[in-house]
């Protein structure tokens, strides 16, 4: 039942209580004044009446003895008669006023009937008055003598009309106790209503109570539990349908809540990888996990809530797991209060490293994480190790390697002495991995890294900067001798044979170095120098030790300059083409232009070709530069006469890159130029390569009807084979030979005139380059070469300039048959 | 109690008023005597003339000094009275003397039971006409009785 119904089921029962006492109350009152009415207005008056009676009798009576006193002294008999008379009168009024009486309507039935006895009496004491009287008036003796009876007769009245008063004290004093009686049993019955009631409102108060605070009180009790944390208690009863019933269900539903989330903090708690410990203000465990204890080799009864701090850590000291030398120090440290959140490191004498994190609470106490990090920082060391050091030496790499030049550098002004920066790299490596596989060329390096360890000292750093570069830092050196010296023995060390799977590597090294006291103070600068003077080791011929010297620096910025000109004339077409022409020597008519690229320098001056290409092939950029030479060849000479033909040359870069035949195709489409005023002009280095791709991409430039020109022809060593290996279209002899006509005896002329035989015999076109002089002219001729191109017919020209030629050339066809020498000076105009 | 009071006090003037008399003695057989003519009046001239003759004061028989005769009916009503005419018809069966003894009654009882004996009262002497101690005797006469009393 609800508390709410039993509350007002209470009420209602109270409200009952005070209703029924209340309206006897009122009833009582009502009565007590309807009997007080009774005794005022019909009792008294009544008990009046029967005194008034009783004095009227006594007077009449009294007449009586007057008259027979009287009598008895002999008074005379008028007078006796008057009296008698009175008595008489008195007596006949008597009768009529016991018959009023006796007519009132509120007489008991005692009183009715002791009425009519004294009616009965009141005539029998009438008679016998009257026969007194009778009998005094002529013989007073014997009315004497009868006065006794009519006394006894009046005694008889007045005893009625005393009983009558009596009858109606009694009535009154009825009446009387009646109220009394009621007032005392009202009273009574009051006093018993209330105790009754007050006893009603008791039990009331208690069965309520019983069955609400009782279960309140457990309720209170159940919450109490709960708030302390504890789950495990008698609960109560579930079942109950009321309010309490409810509020035993809601606790029963948050301790389940609390159970499951005390089961989870003890999961989460115990499950966590670090050990955790809640201290209160008075420095007393209030939760601590069990990776807690374990850290410290407490069992979880040493470390249950309450024990103190100070017991932990005299426990921790005495297992052995605390920090620093002395204990009395460190128990003072872990006792100090905690006041704002701390994370510290403590290297436990186990030699466990522990990260050490305290949070404040509000309440003064603090939490604290206990986190083993050995672990952690042994993989960020390994890590820090694998992230500054080569994995397939052990060596550093380049960032550490930075690192500890910029340390080394930092400590020289004190120290005093220098150091020594020295850039190894092993010539010719790529032939080792071909040789002997990557196993072969990492057996090599293992073993070189190894040796370069042996040679170092403990403060020298070693590095491998990738593939077959290594540096060594060598630190406190007096001079440049020592580190010639140590440069030397690397070389030395480093040229012994390698064995692997029974073979014998042989490679050499080339080192570079350079000093911090000559050559620079930064880290970046001294590896730039070391760099720069390895690179002059192996342009050097390899195999040998160089020094870094100030102009390599000069060089290396010039190259530099050199690279960013070439970047920036890719990316914004900067390069411009110049043509020279090509004559045919026997009418002296011009048969086409070699188109040569320039590169338009800062200060306005043309760079040459052989300055910058091998640098664009190294930049790799070259294939880029020759797709568009060859457009813009094609679209120039696609506005030339018909019969002319334009000659462009592609670099060996050019056809590694691959697609050049789709390349050509596409800058002839595009010029819409015939393919045969094409020609390609490749040297003899392209096909020291001996590869087939190659060769095959040249034939498809054939098949399309380009020419395919052999430029710089017997520059090489073993030209000749390569004519026939492929088909050319033409022979050019490199310009090297006319220069040294004349001057070394007769070697180069014979070469020449050989080299032209040989064209001839195998039907191919022999362009003679550098024509320089009217000598080198006339010996061509006699030599009966075909075509000739050089300065002194004609020198490369702008695009602009290419129309002038063209008309030269109009101009003596049409006046073929002047002499040799005019034709020569004509020639010489353009 | 007032009445008994005032009865005394009452009783107590009447004697005091009463003159002296010089008494004369009867006997118990004059009385007797009386009775017996009473009885033979009775039973010889019948009721009416028996009480008549005691009325009579003339009537010597029934009459002698403080002797004289009275007739009562069982129910205490004066017949006849010798001395007290006053009383004649009168009911006196209540009546009693100032000792308080109902004379009557105790006549009536002799009367029934008996038949005949002797009373003690005090009564008016018809010689001095005061109350004075006075016996009478008492017989049964038909339904009535009658007596005759003498001062003592």
């Amino acid at each position: 039942m609800p508390i709410r119904v039993k509350a007002f089921a209470a009420s209602v029962v109270l409200m009952i209580c005070l209703v029924a006492v209340g309206g006897y109350a009122y009833q009582a009152a009502r009565k007590l004044a309807e009997d007080f009415n009774e005794l005022s207005k019909r009792s008294l008056p009544k008990q009046e009446t029967i005194s008034n009676l009783n004095d009227e009798v006594i007077a009449t009576h009294v007449q009586v003895f007057r008259f027979v006193t009287w009598a008895s002294n002999g008074v005379n008999g008028r007078l006796l008669k008057s009296i008698s008379d009175d008595v008489l009168a008195d007596l006949v009024a008597g009768r009529a006023r016991f018959e009023l009486f006796n007519a009132r309507p509120d007489l008991s039935p005692a009183e009715r009937s002791t009425m009519a006895d004294l009616s009965a009496r009141w005539e029998k004491y009438v008679d016998a008055v009257k026969d007194t009287l009778d009998v005094g008036h002529t013989d007073a003796p014997m009315a004497t003598m009868m006065l006794g009876a009519t006394d006894d007769d009046f005694q008889k009245v007045a005893s009625d009309l005393a009983r009558m008063a009596d009858l109606a004290g009694m009535q009154t004093r009825a009446a009387a106790q009646e109220f009394v009686i009621t007032a005392e049993r009202n009273r009574e019955v009051l006093a018993l209503g209330a105790i009754a009631a007050t006893l009603l409102s008791f039990f009331v108060a208690l069965v309520v109570g019983q069955s609400i605070v009782k279960p309140i009180q457990s309720v209170t009790k159940a919450m109490t539990e709960v708030s302390s944390g504890n789950v495990d208690f008698d609960i109560g009863d579930q079942t109950r349908s009321d309010e309490i019933g409810q509020m035993v269900r809601a606790i029963a539903t948050y301790r389940q809540n609390l159970r499951e989330q005390t089961l989870r903090l003890d999961t989460a708690l115990n499950n966590m990888s670090q050990g955790l410990g809640m201290f209160d203000a008075e420095q007393r465990v209030v939760v601590c996990n069990d990776r807690f204890a374990r850290m410290y080799g407490l069992s979880p009864e040493q470390a249950r809530p309450g024990t103190t701090l100070r017991e932990i850590v005299e426990r921790r000291i005495a297992n052995g797991f605390y920090s620093g030398e002395n204990r009395a120090e460190y128990m003072n440290q872990q006792l100090a209060p905690v006041v704002s959140e701390s994370n510290t490191i403590e290297e436990l004498s186990d030699g466990r490293a522990v990260l050490i994190s305290c949070q404040p609470m509000a309440d003064g106490g603090w939490v604290t994480t206990h986190e083993d990090i050995s672990e952690r920082r042994r993989v960020e060391k390994l890590v820090e190790h694998m992230a500054s050091h080569d994995a397939l030496t052990d060596l550093a790499n380049r960032s550490h390697l930075i690192e500890g030049l910029n340390k080394a550098l930092a400590k020289l002004p004190g120290q005093g002495r220098g150091l020594a920066v020295h850039f190894i790299d092993l010539d010719r490596f790529k032939d080792v991995n071909d040789n002997f596989g990557h196993d072969g060329g990492d057996a090599v390096l293992r073993t070189f890294a190894e040796r370069l360890r042996a040679l170092t000292r403990h403060n020298d750093e070693v590095a491998r900067l990738g593939g077959d570069e290594f540096v060594v830092l060598q630190t406190d050196i007096d001079g440049a001798v020592d580190a010639e010296d140590f440069a030397s023995r690397v070389a030395a060390a480093l040229s012994v044979p390698v064995t692997f799977n029974s073979h014998e590597i042989r490679a050499t090294v080339s080192v570079g170095f350079a000093l911090s006291s000559a050559d620079g103070a930064s880290a970046e600068r001294l590896l730039k120098c070391a760099d720069l003077a390895l690179y002059r080791a192996k342009a050097d011929g390899r195999n040998c030790v160089r020094r870094f010297l100030p102009e390599m620096d000069w060089e290396m910025r010039a190259r530099v300059e050199l690279e960013n000109t070439i970047h920036n004339a890719v990316l914004h077409n900067r390069f411009v083409l110049h043509y020279q022409p090509i004559f045919e020597i026997s009418t002296r008519r011009l048969l086409g232009f070699e188109a040569l690229i320039r590169l338009p320098a800062e200060d306005g001056t043309m760079i040459p070709p052989l300055a910058f290409i091998p640098v664009a092939e190294e930049l790799h950029l070259i294939d880029k530069i020759g797709a568009w030479v060859l457009r813009d060849a094609c679209r120039t000479a696609a506005l030339w006469p018909k019969h002319l033909t334009v000659a462009v040359n592609v670099s060996a870069a050019q056809f590694r890159a691959g697609g050049v035949c789709a390349t050509v195709a596409a800058a002839l489409q595009e010029a819409k130029l015939d393919a045969h005023r094409l020609e390609l002009e490749i040297t003899e280095s392209l096909l020291l390569d001996d590869s087939e791709a190659i060769m095959k991409e040249l034939r498809m430039i054939k098949a399309i009807g380009v020419a395919v020109v052999m430029d710089d022809f017997g520059s090489g060593y073993s030209s000749l084979s390569y004519l026939w290996r492929f088909p050319f279209d033409k022979i050019k002899i490199d310009q090297s030979f006319m220069t040294g006509l004349g001057r070394s005896g007769r070697d180069a002329e014979t070469v020449i005139k050989t080299i032209i035989a040989l064209g001839r015999e195998l039907r191919v076109h022999v362009t003679v380059e550098g024509v320089e002089t009217a000598e080198q002219l006339r010996f061509i001729d006699e030599a009966n070469a075909e075509q000739a191109q050089g300065f002194y017919l004609g020198r490369p020209v702008p695009e602009s300039e290419i129309a002038a030629s063209i008309l030269a050339d109009f101009k003596r066809a049409s006046s073929q048959g002047t002499s040799t020498l005019e034709r020569e000076a004509k020639l010489r105009i353009v | 109690m007032r009445n008994a009071a005032f009865f005394i006090v009452f009783v107590a003037l009447v004697i005091s008023n009463v003159p002296a008399l010089a008494l004369e003695i009867s006997t118990n057989e004059q009385v007797a005597a009386m009775v017996h003519r009473v009885q033979e009046r009775f039973k010889k001239d019948g009721l009416a003339a028996t009480i008549e003759a005691v009325n009579d004061k003339t009537t010597p028989e029934f009459h002698d000094r403080d002797l004289y005769a009275f007739i009562y009916n069982m129910q205490g009503i004066v017949l006849a009275n010798g001395a007290r005419p006053a009383l004649i018809g009168k009911n006196l069966i209540s009546l009693k003397d100032q000792d308080g003894k109902y004379l009557i009654q105790e006549m009536v009882a002799i009367a029934a039971g008996p038949g005949s004996g002797w009373v003690s009262y005090k009564w008016p002497s018809p010689v001095t006409n005061k109350i004075e101690d006075r016996s009478a005797y008492i017989e049964k006469m038909g339904d009535y009785f009658v007596g005759v009393g003498m001062d003592r």
